[in-house]
């Protein structure tokens, strides 16, 4: 089977790999890039557990190939934090606590980076339809969505560059 | 201790695990590796019932990076069956198939990849026979039995009493009656049956069953999803004939369990593998796969409800059938719970409760959140409202004029209600605007459900260990699966200790490292290994205590630890300065030990404490209120353990709170134009359109 070059960008580094055509990006992630951050749940693109940025676009990991990413830029939640200072999106979920067993927790953060990326201050409504696609089992959604709005406060609040 | 001069429990912390979590740094047992590691996946069975003729693994065993192929002969263990009530299901179907999705054969391989290609090379040939995919077809007279023989496993104490119906595909069948039946019925001014029906559901954790097993010179060792890392101990002991201290079950952080992950799954099958390749093994299930792991039960329930014209209740039949799958996994139990639960938290003189567990050809069910209360909760509760509306009365008046009151038994004998129900179900009435009226298309409505409390007939037990500096180690086996018991228990440490919450770690469960403990479910951890912990963390003061007291000369019933730190007149000493001073300067420690055993504190071992968790729906995708009866157990929060208070005030175990929730934010609620009467009507709850819901 012929494997693909490839250069990509991730949490700001630069990699240049080799990987199969039927390599997803999940598995480039995890298992040759070690982000066990990246987590793996439903595997078909339901869940939402798996969500990485694309070119800082949401996408889920399991269902994109990994050479789907050659030349473009990849964050995950390894490349959020900067040293111990957290990213505000993270800093609102450990103080909302938004988050119980935590195995969505990577995939919803990364999602609501994308959608405050998108619409900076959106309204509960829109951050229940913009989160459709990532599922928790275990917090039952209310703290998370508070966390997501107090985050987008904050960013707003912030300057641009704070974004990140 | 005096509730107000809490410093630490009853307070907000941050979760000590949440900065893993949102950094992507947590652990989980999916994120384990180790040198050599290889990979397994199972062959599962397509049909749900059928005789294996033969399975040929040549083809598959020639594939690339294939190490072995396994079929139930295969595997190198002393003892194929395993269960917790009942020794009932193989490791691998061995010569006949009892469910549609039941492992088959196992290849191993040195990639993930490389295994699932060899699947499809895997030939199982085997003649499919009729299978009972209901248990009305399980209960029918001509019926095969799924199990002629079963044996009792024997591993735990409340199942010593299994009462299987022989002959049948019944595992286990409770029944309770009081009063006179017949004389009731006379009575009532309303007689109200129905048939509710409830489907099967998988519990949907987000991280899948995933295990780790490794055969070395010391025994096994298995990193396991478990929510009962002891119980799996003693399964795999059994298993493979080797002594529990030669087994070993550590359970790292795990994603989700929701009863999913209780007691044995897949964890023999990784074990075996692991011994026949001799080298590591992992068998991470796909979320397809773990939905033909284990799943709720389906049950249906027949209820017949005797009121007086002013809504008393006189009497409660109710018959409740619970579909338990190919094997029983904890299912008797569960129908026992279920049946015990029925009447709901009410007054009612006059009952006849039946509850039965039965094999069929379908996936195992176990416990899920509530052990059968939502279940027979969803009748119950249906019921009412069809009694109040029969009757014209409001459904609320109705639920409070037969609610049990604090003081009142619900079955004689067993400990009364503890709480204020009451007042419960009131302020949930007011959370959501009960005599507001309501916009147009919008309904509303409320249930209450009873659920006895949980574990107090089990052990924990628990070590807390001061070191030579100060830090506090806490050995306590409760998994973490969210639910926030490594930040409760550092609380209770931190408090009782006198010591600061940050200088206190929990351990994650290890069966060579931390003491026993009973297991992760029924809401018991911040309890049970709560008491135990506390205990512990006693043990562990006095013991500095006394050796502070000739250091500040000072008898050590004077003597208190405040923020680390002890304080004599004018003098002061740390604890690390304690422990060293006693030791020498650079190594010792003070160990502390503490248990919970049924019977050994005034728990009388039966379950105790009552409360009722209300959860009311006020419109289409809004998230259900939920309020406690008041001064029980935690709020909603994940980690502030309230239960503590409660626990400690009564030396009863009190409820803990969330692991008790119904399953997930979907409400379950009876077709608008619920009826009732003699005929009697089929009702399905409304399928919840996803796991969970914005």
């Amino acid at each position: 089977m012929k494997e693909i070059a490839m250069t990509v960008i991730v949490n700001g580094d630069k990699h240049d790999l080799t990987v199969p055509p039927h390599e997803t990006l999940i598995e480039c992630l995890r298992d040759r890039l070690g982000l066990l951050g990246v987590k793996k749940s439903c595997d078909v693109q339901v869940c939402g557990t798996c969500t990485v940025l694309l070119d800082d676009r949401p996408v889920s990991a399991c269902t994109v190939l990994a050479f789907e990413a050659r030349g473009r830029s990849v964050r995950t939640i390894e490349g959020l934090a900067r040293g111990d200072d957290l990213h505000p999106v993270q800093e609102a979920f450990v103080e909302h606590g938004a988050l119980q067993c935590g195995f969505c927790t990577p995939g919803m953060i990364m999602a609501t980076v994308a959608l405050i990326n998108e619409n900076p201050r959106p309204t509960a409504d829109e951050v229940k339809h913009y989160m459709r696609g990532n599922i928790c089992r275990c917090t039952g959604y209310k703290r998370i969505l508070e966390a997501i709005l107090d985050a987008s406060r904050r960013m707003s609040g912030a300057s641009a560059g704070n974004g990140r | 201790m005096a509730a107000d001069r809490l410093t630490v429990v009853g307070r907000a912390v941050p979760r000590l695990d949440a900065r893993d979590k949102v950094t992507g740094v947590a652990r989980y047992v999916s994120d384990l590796a180790l040198p050599g590691l290889t990979h397994a996946k199972v062959w599962r069975s397509p049909v749900p019932r059928a005789r294996i003729i033969e399975t040929l693994t040549e083809r598959a065993a020639a594939a690339p990076g294939v190490l072995a192929v396994c079929a139930a002969a295969d595997l190198p263990v002393k003892r194929l069956y395993f269960g917790p009530a009942y020794r009932d299901q193989p490791i691998l179907a061995h010569e006949v198939i009892r469910y549609a999705g039941e492992p088959v054969v196992a290849v191993v391989a040195d990639t993930e990849r490389h295994a699932q290609a060899a699947l499809a090379l895997v030939d199982v040939r085997y003649e499919e026979l009729p299978a009972a995919t209901s248990a009305e077809q399980a209960l029918a007279g001509n019926a095969s039995l799924i199990h002629p023989e079963i044996e009792r496993a024997g591993h735990f104490r409340d199942l010593s009493g299994l009462r299987p119906i022989p002959g049948t595909n019944v595992c286990q069948h409770y029944a309770y009656q009081r009063g006179d039946l017949a004389h009731a019925l006379e009575d009532a001014d309303l007689v109200v049956e129905g048939v509710y029906r409830y489907p099967a559901l998988s519990h949907h954790a987000l991280e899948p069953h995933c295990v780790v097993a490794r055969v070395d010179g010391d025994g096994l060792t298995v990193w396991a999803t478990t929510q009962h890392p002891f119980p799996v101990r003693r399964e795999l002991a059994d298993v493979f004939d080797l002594p529990l201290a030669a087994v070993q079950v550590v359970v790292p952080l795990i994603g989700g369990a929701f009863g999913g992950k209780c007691y044995t799954k897949t964890e023999p099958l990784a074990a075996a593998l692991a011994a026949r390749v001799r080298r590591p093994v992992r068998l991470a299930l796909s979320m397809e796969e773990n939905a033909r792991t284990i799943t709720r039960h389906a049950v249906s329930v027949v209820i017949k409800t005797a009121v007086t014209r002013d809504g008393t209740l006189l009497a409660r039949e109710c018959d409740v059938v619970l579909d338990t799958g190919a094997y029983a996994d904890i299912g008797p139990r569960v129908a026992t719970k279920a049946g015990y639960r029925a009447p709901g938290p009410y007054r009612i003189p006059t009952l006849r409760i039946d509850a039965k567990c039965v094999y069929t050809n379908n996936v195992p069910a176990g416990a899920y959140r509530g052990y059968g209360v939502p279940q027979v909760t969803w009748a119950g509760e249906s019921q009412m409202d069809v009694i109040a509306e029969r009757l014209g009365l409001d459904p609320l008046a109705l639920r409070l004029k037969n609610l049990l009151k604090r003081g009142e038994e619900y079955v004689a004998g067993d400990t009364p209600i503890d709480g204020d129900l009451a007042e419960g179900l009131e302020q949930t009435a007011r959370a959501v605007g009960w005599t507001a009226p309501l916009a147009r298309g919008r309904g509303r409505g409320l249930a209450c459900a009873m659920k006895d409390g949980g574990g107090t007939h089990s052990t924990s037990t628990a070590i807390v260990r001061i070191n030579a500096d100060g830090s506090v180690d806490v050995l306590a086996g409760s998994v973490e699966a969210g639910q926030g018991i490594r930040t409760a228990l550092a609380q209770i440490t931190a408090e009782t200790l006198g010591v600061p919450f940050a200088s206190v770690v929990v351990a994650a469960p290890d069966t060579s490292v931390t003491p026993y403990d009973w297991g992760t479910s029924a809401s018991r951890s911040t309890t049970i290994m709560g008491l135990a912990v506390q205990e512990a963390a006693r043990d562990a003061r006095e013991q500095v205590l006394a050796l502070a007291a000739p250091l500040l000369d000072a008898e050590a019933s004077m003597l208190t630890i405040r923020d680390g730190a002890i304080t004599h007149g004018d003098r002061a000493m740390t604890v690390a300065e304690v422990i060293s001073g006693h030791y020498g300067l650079v190594g010792g420690e003070v160990t502390g030990v503490g248990s919970f055993v049924p019977g050994k504190s005034s728990g009388d071992g039966r379950g105790d404490g009552s409360e009722i968790h209300l959860r009311c729906r006020r419109r289409p995708g809004h998230q259900p209120a939920r309020v406690r009866g008041p001064g029980r157990g935690r709020s909603d929060a994940g980690d502030r353990p309230g239960a503590l208070r409660g626990a400690r005030e009564r030396r009863r175990p009190a409820h803990e709170s969330r692991a008790d929730r119904l399953s997930g934010p979907g409400v379950h609620r009876p077709a608008a134009d619920a009826g009732d009467g003699p005929d009697r009507e089929r009702r399905r709850p409304r399928t919840v359109r996803r796991q969970g819901r914005w």
